[in-house]
């Protein structure tokens, strides 16, 4: 979405046409709900912590000011949001269900890696995710926001409202703690 | 003992280094095994996370969003934050108004009443063997014999 047609959209929603909000949900749904799944690593939590960020955006957007971009604001609600999903209540944890894989997933092989190299890089998607699970919260954030999304220092900063030496020490952190986490997992495989 | 130079590592890779920096770090992976070993690690962590799945929301998500809003909107009267924030408030101060008005009662009939007041928390009043009690029946027996 252009700069322009955003501030477009957040114009007409202000004035009272909120049906134009579901332009933004369709427009951000997908990286709002992938920074979820990766933060809480579960389909029916992401998506629970998704619709929660669309909700909370909808009613906070007559607030929004442009200071920042939507999707800087809106990847904000998404990490707390997913920072206080992970402190969910000890018995709704027990009656979690826990699927393995999911089918909505993007398919990045180009072509057919052989069983062995298919098996052996399942287990180490399985060892970070596991890894990253282990992370604070804090530092899972910031590990997601620049690996997967692919963000800078600048960018991270400025949607966690966090100073940039902050954003370089959790980074370093985040890595040096998944390298010694997924040492420890391959070393038990 | 971790190598000191090792936080810039992360930067390194990030190209996030000046370019004196850059040159800097890169002479002195060259003689440090650590940092050296520390830089493949990272890299092949990178490519890990390159390769890791993307993930898109569940068809119908948007309408879902957009029910679910309708419905807490309709179940949200026009002011509603200030309304709860106020209905909490004097919920919240009812209950502390409860507790105080029946604690006072409470207290008020606890107390003992003028005149009979030291007789209330007398050890005197309580019988060390009621005359219904085995105690009191074997006392009666034996006063009884006494008396004869």
């Amino acid at each position: 979405m252009q700069k322009s047609e955003e501030r477009e959209l957040i114009r007409r929603f202000k004035d009272g046409d909120t049906s134009v909000f579901e332009r933004i949900v369709l427009d951000y749904q997908d990286r709002i709900y992938n920074l979820c799944r990766h933060m809480l690593d579960d389909p029916h939590d992401a998506e629970d912590a998704a619709q929660d960020v669309f909700i909370k955006a909808y009613w906070n957007l007559k607030n929004f000011t442009h200071d920042a971009s939507l999707y800087t604001w809106l990847y904000r609600i998404a990490v707390n949001t997913c920072i206080d999903h992970q402190r969910k209540p000890f018995f709704e944890s027990l009656f979690k269900w826990s699927p393995e894989g999911e089918a909505q997933t993007i398919d990045h092989a180009s072509e057919a890696p052989s069983p062995e190299r298919l098996f052996a890089s399942k287990q180490m998607a399985q060892a970070l995710q596991k890894s990253l699970k282990k992370l604070s919260p804090k530092l899972r954030a910031v590990i997601i926001l620049k690996e997967v999304e692919e963000l800078s220092y600048e960018e991270i900063a400025e949607m966690l409202d966090i100073s940039l030496g902050t954003v370089k020490s959790r980074i370093y952190r985040a890595r040096d703690e998944l390298r010694a986490l997924m040492k420890k997992f391959t070393e038990q495989s | 003992m971790s190598c000191s130079k090792r936080p810039l590592l992360s930067q390194y890779i990030d190209s996030a280094l000046s370019p004196e920096e850059k040159h800097t770090f890169e002479a002195h992976m060259n003689a440090c095994p650590e940092c050296g070993r520390a830089l493949g690690e990272l890299e092949a962590l990178r490519r890990l996370f390159a390769a890791s799945d993307r993930y898109k929301a569940p068809p119908g998500f948007s309408t879902w969003v957009m029910a679910n809003i309708g419905a807490d909107t309709a179940a949200r009267p026009a002011g509603f934050p200030l309304f709860v924030k106020f209905a909490e408030g004097m919920v919240v101060l009812a209950m502390v108004i409860i507790g105080v008005l029946s604690g006072s009662l409470l207290i008020s009939t606890l107390q003992p009443k003028a005149g009979n007041g030291s007789a209330l928390f007398s050890l005197e009043l309580f019988e060390a063997a009621p005359p219904d009690s085995v105690g009191g029946a074997y006392l009666a027996m034996t006063e009884t014999r006494h008396e004869k």
